[in-house]
C-alpha cells in the first residue's frame, strides 16, 4: 500500500510538472497514460488506426488547454473527458443524423470488449446477472471494473458527483449479490 | 455469505477474469511523435502571428534558408524526442529514445578526451537511473540490467582515461568513487537479483580504481624506452627468468628502466649500484 501511495505521489507530482509546461514530464505522463487510455478508446471505436488518432488529439488537446486544468487531481478525470468528447465527435462526423442518446451510449462498449465466444456456465450467469442491473448501475460497475477507472474519473464522465457514483455503486454490487445469490438458490 | 466489501472484490475478480477480445496494440511511438509533430507546428504558428503582428521581423527566405530552417525542424524533431525521453527509466517506451540519443552523442565524440566525458556523462545518467529504479522499487531483473549496463559504460570510461592525460584519469577515479558511495546507499534498499548486481558493481569499482590509479602512477609516456621496456614481449624479444630480453638478433637488452645505473655481475644479470657522483671540473671555459 505504501508503495501504492508513493508512486500515486510520484505520478502527481509529474502530472504537476507536465501542467507547468515540462514537456520531459509529459513524456512521461503520456508513457504511463498511453496504454490505457488506448483500450479505453478502442473499445469504443474498434479501429485501430482512429483510436490512435483520437489518443494523440487526446494528449494534443491536453496539451494546449493545461492551463485550464485545476491541479493533478484533476488531471485523470479530464484525459478521459476528453478522449470521451473526441469519441463523440469521432461518430458525429460519421454519421448524417445526429441521435444524441445514441452517441452519449458511445460509453455501453460490452460487445467490444468480452470474448462471449467460450464462456463458461458461470461466466454467462455472471453476465447475464449483470445485464439484468439498471443501466448508470452497468455503466458504473463496467467503467469500474473492466476499465478500471477510479470514481473520479467515472463522475466527470458521467457528469454526476463522485458522492452519486459511490452510491450508484453500491446499490450496483448489493442487486448484482441479490441476483447471484437468486440464481443459485434456484439451481 | 460475503459481505460487500468481500463481494465487490469478487465482482472485480469475475470480471477482471472474463475472456477478453484481442485488440491490436497501439502504435506508441508513432503516437508519440504525431504529438510531438503538432506541438512543434504550434510552436511554429505561434512564432508567425508574432511576425504578422509585427512583433517579430519578417524575413524574406530564400531556398537555402528554407532547406536549413527543414534541417533545423528535422533535428528539432530529434531533439524534442529527445528531450521528452530524458527522464525515461529502463523499460519505458521512450528509453530507446534516449539511448538512441546517446548512441549520436558517443558518435559526434571525436577525441580520446571528448571520449571519457562524454562516456562519464553517460555513466552518470546509468547511475541516477539505477537509483531511481530502485528508489520505485522496480523489479529486481530491471534493476540487476540497469546495474550492468552502468558497469559496461562505466569500463569504457576506464578503457578509454587509463593510460591517457592525468586530468581525464582524476576525472574517471571520481566517477568510480561517486557509483560506490551511490551503490553504498541503495544496496540496503534492492533485494534478489538487484541486490546481487550492486554488491558486484561495488566489488569491481574497487578494482577500477586500482586499475586507474596503477596507471596513474606508472604512466607509460610512447616513444620512450621505458615504453619499449614494458612493450618487449610484443616485439620478436624473448624474455629470459633473469629478466633480460634477447631479440631475433641475439642483442641483449635489459629491462631496467633506462635512468637506472647499473653494472653486470658475473652472471651477466643487471645489478643497480648506487652512481658515483663526479666533482665539478676544474678547469673554466
Amino acid at each position: 500500500m505504501a508503495r501504492d501511495s508513493d508512486n500515486q505521489q510520484n505520478v502527481q507530482a509529474l502530472v504537476q510538472k507536465a501542467l507547468q509546461g515540462d514537456e520531459s514530464a509529459f513524456g512521461q505522463i503520456y508513457d504511463l497514460y498511453f496504454e490505457k487510455l488506448y483500450r479505453f478508446v478502442f473499445y469504443r471505436v474498434n479501429h485501430k488506426e482512429a483510436a490512435e488518432d483520437l489518443v494523440s488529439e487526446t494528449f494534443i488537446r491536453i496539451w494546449s488547454s493545461r492551463s485550464q486544468i485545476k491541479g493533478a487531481g484533476a488531471f485523470n478525470a479530464w484525459v478521459y473527458q476528453i478522449a470521451r468528447n473526441l469519441v463523440i465527435d469521432y461518430y458525429r462526423a460519421r454519421k448524417t443524423i445526429v441521435d444524441l442518446q445514441e452517441l452519449e451510449n458511445v460509453l455501453e462498449y460490452e460487445d467490444n470488449v468480452v470474448d462471449r465466444t467460450n464462456l463458461d456456465f458461470e461466466q454467462k450467469t455472471f453476465l447475464a446477472a449483470l445485464d439484468k442491473l439498471g443501466s448508470d448501475q452497468q455503466l458504473v460497475i463496467k467503467l469500474k471494473f473492466l476499465d478500471e477507472l477510479e470514481n473520479e474519473e467515472i463522475a466527470k464522465l458521467l457528469d454526476k458527483t463522485e458522492g452519486a457514483i459511490r452510491v450508484i455503486q453500491h446499490r450496483a454490487i448489493a442487486e448484482l449479490k441479490k441476483l447471484l445469490e437468486n440464481t443459485h438458490d434456484g439451481q | 455469505m460475503m459481505d460487500n466489501s468481500e463481494f465487490e472484490k469478487f465482482i472485480a475478480e469475475r470480471l477482471a477474469k472474463l475472456p477478453r477480445k484481442s485488440i491490436p496494440s497501439g502504435d506508441k511511438v508513432s503516437v508519440w511523435l504525431k504529438i510531438q509533430a503538432n506541438l512543434r507546428q504550434t510552436r511554429l504558428e505561434a512564432v508567425r502571428t508574432r511576425r504578422i503582428l509585427g512583433l517579430v521581423p519578417a524575413f524574406h527566405f530564400g531556398r537555402l534558408v528554407i532547406g536549413a530552417l527543414a534541417i533545423v525542424i528535422a533535428l528539432g524533431a530529434v531533439g524534442a524526442a529527445g528531450k521528452a525521453s530524458e527522464g525515461s527509466l529502463p523499460g519505458d517506451t521512450l528509453y530507446s529514445v534516449k539511448r538512441a540519443t546517446e548512441q549520436v552523442e558517443t558518435i559526434f565524440a571525436i577525441n580520446p578526451e571528448s571520449k571519457v566525458k562524454i562516456g562519464i556523462k553517460h555513466a552518470q545518467t546509468r547511475l541516477a537511473e539505477v537509483q531511481s529504479l530502485v528508489e520505485q522499487n522496480k523489479q529486481p531483473d530491471v534493476v540487476a540490467q540497469a546495474v550492468a549496463d552502468l558497469k559496461s559504460t562505466t569500463e569504457q570510461v576506464i578503457n578509454a582515461a587509463s593510460g591517457s592525460q592525468p586530468e581525464l584519469v582524476d576525472n574517471a577515479v571520481q566517477l568510480v568513487n561517486q557509483e560506490k558511495q551511490v551503490l553504498a546507499t541503495v544496496q540496503d534498499k534492492a533485494a534478489g537479483d538487484a541486490k546481487t548486481a550492486i554488491q558486484d558493481a561495488i566489488a569491481s569499482s574497487a578494482q577500477s580504481l586500482d586499475k586507474l590509479q596503477g596507471s596513474d602512477q606508472g604512466a607509460v609516456v610512447k616513444g620512450t624506452a621505458t615504453e619499449q621496456a614494458g612493450n618487449a614481449s610484443s616485439t620478436n624479444a624473448t624474455i629470459s627468468p633473469s629478466g633480460k630480453t634477447t631479440d631475433k638478433d641475439g642483442v641483449i637488452q635489459s629491462n631496467m628502466q633506462i635512468q637506472d645505473v647499473t653494472k653486470v655481475d658475473q652472471n651477466g644479470n643487471p645489478h643497480p649500484e648506487n652512481p658515483t657522483i663526479l666533482s665539478e671540473p676544474s678547469v673554466g671555459f
